[in-house]
């Protein structure tokens, strides 16, 4: 029977991992100030790490924390070279790795076939990534027989990591550790005068953001149950960079906020048509024209975001604004 | 002799000298017995290991050569009976289905049903490319749906209540197709849907429309790995898998003569398919395998490529606008002098358009699709497209989105009520019966097509005007 | 064994490199004076070879005048797109980041503009060209005209760089733009005659690269990529080093394709030159390559 709640929880679902990809961008360039192209990327790599590791058996709580740990693994390195970079040049770099990496990624399969067989011309059959045809994922849920349970449980599945995940950010931004990123962001060379080792926190910016990617990336790959290199392309960063934009620089409610905004834009697209039926005007584009405008007028007139940026709410701090009125 | 001679250090050295001469006589002779003991023993050992291992070999493969030789004999008779039997029946029900005529079916099992149960307006859910990579070609697919519906409607709709095509476009995207796909369920309450296009987007669906018990019938998916991913169940295909298509390529290649191949695919599911068997099948006499993006056209360097390799035939895999870019490319560099075969994606009057690529394509190409021209009801279906569109069918696998929504039609009716599960079962009875527009559509157990014939065409010029004729037929 | 048809790859490689040339330019100049990648440059490029397609094929007009109009509508997009947005908000004082973000959208509003009238459907140019054979290479009229325009650019661009009062200028501000300022140069009439140029000659290679193959919204993308690496390579800002840099990714995507087939690789995989080639000048020498060779900026 038709049920319109699935329908919106699968709306919901795109919602919170797109929430918990938007914060990971937030940490990066909302605090730290690094321009983090390659988002999609780890996406990506979160996704494939998770369908390999429920197909090799391993259970999905393993597989989360096996997909979180790869991405910022593969993050931290990928970013060490790029860390000397000014913010464009670090975000074509970026952007070009993530591109390589999923290029490798999707004729992976076949290179190392045909390197196989151009060394030693014997016939392999290695599969490991799916190459073009993408992977079938199995999901981490599973509750056979009521399929809106099932939508509920993987619901909660995702928003209770993203409140671990915005918890765990706003702890992290609202601390001596927030300042320093902070720091790092509005003047570099100051920081490491005051003796901050600024590319150490750099690094570990890069990591923690990479891993709540991977982190979605899983997530969103046990939900839709196929995924495909396509799927991975420059457009998804861009997408989720309007989201932390339009949202609010700096603020991770924010970011939240983008998500859903972007999210629901899209998913009103699908709805429009009925009403703009008659209108030699393809929804689509509309929709995009709309987003597209919506980055320039936001970068133009409010270019912190909707929500803006709090102030830093740390201990010291608050004495410092407001004095010593507590006991 | 005087005792004194043989003192006792001389005792000693001699001693010593008799016990050295001892171990070493020793040591030679505890050599050469170690040798020919060990020697012995290592054959025996050699031996001994040998022969087992060489008996379980054997005895394995032994099992597996006869197990081999017994199912192929045993197929082949299991075959031969099981065609008999299906050719028997598929005649009878063939010419029982060219006896009714299209309309008049439409009209009998579809519109004069009784069915109380079923819901006053009758809906269909349309799941199609309309941007994106195959936007245009989607966009013509799904004509195919709309006239399929407009010509029951005319006719008296099912059981008499008209239907509801509801077209909701996937972007060449299996994430969007998936969206889409839950609206079109969870909002718009279809039970069946005709599509998605491309093998990708029905994978990405495949779960979920199992999960929910919704009839999904895709025109034009020919990945294998469907079958693969899922089998007995909800998805169901009108058109053969690529394997088929593959395999009659490549039957044409070799009955032309052809001995050192290329492959020239798109780098998507459908290309990387075909290119897959073909390989499997001729093996060595594939010199060279090149895939290409779409997107980049600019192949000339690839063009280049295979040129250099001396082959004398191409098996070709694209879609309309890169195919015209191809062959108008191909003609430049002066490669219509090998032959090459193309699969459906580049039939179409489009790819005529363009003087250079049907040039090209009038000089050496040939190419399959799937659709067996004698026994179909093609002709009318070609005269109801054109009075509603005005114009030919504009890409490849229109024909098959049409029979696809006729026959989900008729099984709801049959089936009485709005419900995936029942219609389902309906759907397989209707398929054993059902002659379309492209051709006998019975299914498979795991919901493929019982079997693909496809035709085999080229571009022939008649008085300055290029024009896609069909010159015979390819059984795989 | 595959054996090369070399002179057939180099001059493919030729043509590869040309517009690649013309569409990096105009990037190339804009990013060193106004402090920014411009990725709405794709759309400059996108929508010249769709006026290519509008002018020769539904107005049935001459492909020279289709020419014409390629550059002038690219170009005053470029321009436009300058004048009201990327100046105002550099005179907000936006961060480069933000100005490439609004390039982004900006290119996205643009494209969706160009799909929805246009449609999304590839459009072919359908004039036929002669051809001719000369020893192994087959040559088109249209890449004659494409060669032909292309050393027409490099040798006016030669002379106005080094021997007008404008070019002086424009390699004063993109050398240093503070300095060019305070000796009196208007840096931004200057910035909007290079806008205007550098968009115009995209447009150029957007309508060859339509004329060669056909026109889809994603066309300026393809070419993007590429122009940058060229950007890259060259050194932002630098003429001489776009000029060079063009032909060596040319060359370098060409001969990828000799060994991605040899291989049994997807040739697809030839766009990954052009990131290599940005990620390993980056990391080697940011400057570009060629940066030594006149202009070129300070990064």
């Amino acid at each position: 029977m038709p049920d319109p709640l699935i329908f919106a929880m699968h709306i919901a679902y795109r919602i919170g991992v797109y929430g918990i990809a938007a914060l990971s961008l937030n940490i990066e360039y909302g605090y730290t100030g690094l321009s983090n192209f390659g988002k999609a990327a780890f996406l990506m790599i979160g996704a494939y790490t998770a369908a390999i590791a429920v197909e090799n058996g391993l259970h999905p709580a393993i597989a989360l924390l096996l997909s979180i740990m790869v991405s910022g693994v593969i993050g931290v390195s990928a970013s060490l070279f790029a860390l000397k970079f000014r913010e464009d040049y670090l975000a074509i770099t970026i952007l070009a790795f993530a591109e390589i990496a999923r290029l490798i990624l999707r004729n992976f399969d076949d290179s190392i076939r045909a390197l196989i067989r151009f060394t030693t011309g014997v016939e392999s059959y290695i599969n490991v990534f799916g190459g073009v045809h993408g992977k079938v994922v199995r999901s981490f849920v599973s509750i056979p027989g009521d399929y809106r349970l099932y939508n509920i449980a993987q619901l909660s599945l995702v928003y209770s990591l993203l409140a671990a995940s915005y918890l765990f950010v706003k702890l992290l931004s609202d601390s001596p550790y927030g300042r320093i990123l902070r720091a790092i962001r509005e003047d570099e060379l100051a920081s490491q005068t005051l003796g901050k080792k600024t590319w150490i926190y750099k690094m570990q910016a890069i990591g923690l953001g990479s891993a709540l990617a991977g982190l979605a990336g899983a997530l969103s790959a046990q939900f839709e149950g196929y995924i495909s290199p396509e799927s991975f392309q420059p457009h998804l960063t861009f997408a989720i960079w309007m989201m932390v934009i339009l949202g609010g620089v700096g603020n991770n409610l924010g970011s939240l906020l983008g998500a859903a905004l972007v999210e629901s834009i899209e998913a009103a697209a699908l709805f429009v048509k009925s009403f703009l039926g008659y209108l030699p005007l393809d929804p689509v584009n509309i929709q995009w024209i709309f987003v597209g405008a919506s980055i320039i007028i936001v970068v133009a007139f409010k270019p912190k975001g909707i929500l803006e940026e709090r102030p830093i709410k740390t201990p010291a701090v608050e004495v410092a604004r407001h004095g010593y009125t507590r006991g | 002799m005087h005792p004194k001679i043989l003192g006792k250090r001389s005792r000693l050295a001699v001693g010593l000298a008799v016990f050295l001469i001892c171990v070493i006589v020793a040591a030679i002779v505890a050599g050469i017995a170690g040798y020919y003991i060990g020697h012995s023993g290592g054959y025996s050992s050699g031996y001994n290991t040998g022969y087992n291992e060489g008996y379980g070999k054997g005895r394995s493969e032994g099992l597996a050569a006869g197990a081999e030789r017994a199912y192929r004999e045993g197929y082949s008779a299991g075959y031969n009976a099981g065609y008999l039997y299906g050719f028997s029946n598929g005649t009878l029900n063939v010419a029982k289905a060219l006896y009714m005529g299209l309309k008049d079916r439409i009209v009998r099992e579809i519109v004069q049903v009784s069915a109380p149960k079923l819901p006053s307006k009758i809906k269909i859910g349309c799941l199609m490319a309309l941007t994106g990579e195959l936007g245009p070609m989607g966009v013509e697919i799904a004509k195919g749906a709309q006239l399929a519906v407009a010509l029951v409607n005319r006719l008296g709709g099912v059981a008499g209540r008209p239907v509801e095509l509801i077209l909701e476009d996937t972007g060449t995207d299996p994430s969007k197709a998936l969206t889409a796909c839950k609206k079109l369920v969870e909002v718009d309450g279809v039970q069946v849907i005709v599509g998605p296009m491309a093998s990708g987007e029905v994978m990405a669906i495949g779960s979920y429309v199992n999960e929910r018990k919704v009839l999904l019938v895709s025109p034009s998916a020919t990945s294998p790995y469907i079958t693969l991913n899922f089998p007995d169940d909800y998805v169901f295909r009108v058109v053969g898998s690529d394997t088929a298509q593959a395999k009659a390529l490549v039957k044409l290649a070799l009955d032309a003569g052809c001995r050192k191949i290329a492959t020239l695919v798109l780098d998507n599911p459908y290309g990387v398919g075909i290119e897959d068997v073909v390989s499997s099948i001729i093996g060595d006499k594939l010199v060279v395998k090149v895939r290409y993006d779409p997107k980049k056209m600019d192949f000339r360097t690839e063009l280049t490529q295979i040129k250099g390799a001396g082959v004398d035939g191409v098996i070709y895999v694209g879609y309309y606008e890169d195919g015209r870019v191809m062959f108008r490319q191909a003609l430049e560099l002066g490669l219509d002098n090998i032959k090459w075969f193309a699969a459906e994606g580049v039939y179409g009057d489009p790819m005529l358009t363009v003087p250079e690529s049907a040039e090209f394509m009038n000089r050496a190409v040939i190419g399959t699709r799937p659709l067996p021209p004698l026994v179909s009801f093609y002709d009318e279906f070609l005269k109801e497209y054109e009075a509603a569109f005005g114009a030919k069918p504009a890409a490849p696998y229109i024909e098959y989105c049409f029979d696809a929504t006729l026959m989900l039609l008729e099984a709801i009716a049959k089936a009485g009520v709005y419900d995936g599960a029942t219609i389902k079962q309906k759907l397989m009875e209707v398929s054993s019966s059902f002659l379309g527009a492209s051709g006998y559509k019975a299914f498979d157990k795991v919901g493929d097509q019982l079997m693909q014939i496809y035709s085999a065409w080229k571009v022939v010029k008649e008085a300055g005007v290029y024009k896609l004729i069909d010159i015979g037929i390819v059984t795989p | 064994m595959l054996s090369l048809d070399l002179p057939q790859i180099f001059f493919n490689s030729i043509i590869t490199g040309s517009i690649f040339m013309l569409a990096a330019i105009g990037l190339s100049l804009s990013y060193s004076l106004s402090r920014f990648p411009n990725f709405t440059h794709a759309e400059y490029i996108t929508l010249g070879g769709y006026l290519a397609y509008l002018l020769s094929e539904q107005l049935g007009i001459p492909l020279y005048i289709a020419f014409a109009s390629s550059f002038l509508g690219s170009g005053f997009l470029s321009l436009a797109s300058y004048i009201f947005v990327f100046k105002p908000l550099q005179d907000r004082g936006s961060p480069m980041i933000y100005l490439m973000v609004a390039s982004i959208g900006l290119g996205l509003v643009v494209r969706h503009i160009i799909q929805q009238v246009w449609g999304a459907s590839p459009l072919t140019i359908r004039v036929v060209w002669p051809r001719w054979t000369l020893g192994s290479i087959t040559v088109t009229g249209l890449y004659i005209y494409l060669i032909a325009v292309t050393i027409a650019t490099a040798i006016t661009l030669h002379i106005l760089l080094t021997r007008t009062i404008i070019g002086k200028c424009i390699r004063a501000s993109s050398d240093n733009v503070e300095l060019a300022f305070s000796s009196g140069i208007s840096v931004s009439s200057i910035s909007r005659f290079v806008w205007f140029i550098g968009g115009g000659l995209a447009g150029l290679s957007g309508f060859f690269m339509v004329a060669i193959a056909n026109a889809i919204p994603l066309l300026g993308w393809r070419l993007l990529i590429p122009a940058f690496a060229v950007t890259i390579l060259g050194g932002v800002g630098s003429f001489y080093g776009a000029l060079i840099a063009a032909y060596v990714i040319g060359v370098a995507e060409n001969f990828s394709v000799i060994g991605l087939t040899a291989l049994n690789l997807p040739t697809d995989l030839k766009m990954m030159v052009s990131f290599v080639v940005i990620v390993l000048v980056l990391l080697v020498k940011p400057e570009g390559i060629f940066a030594s060779i006149g202009g070129g900026s300070r990064a």
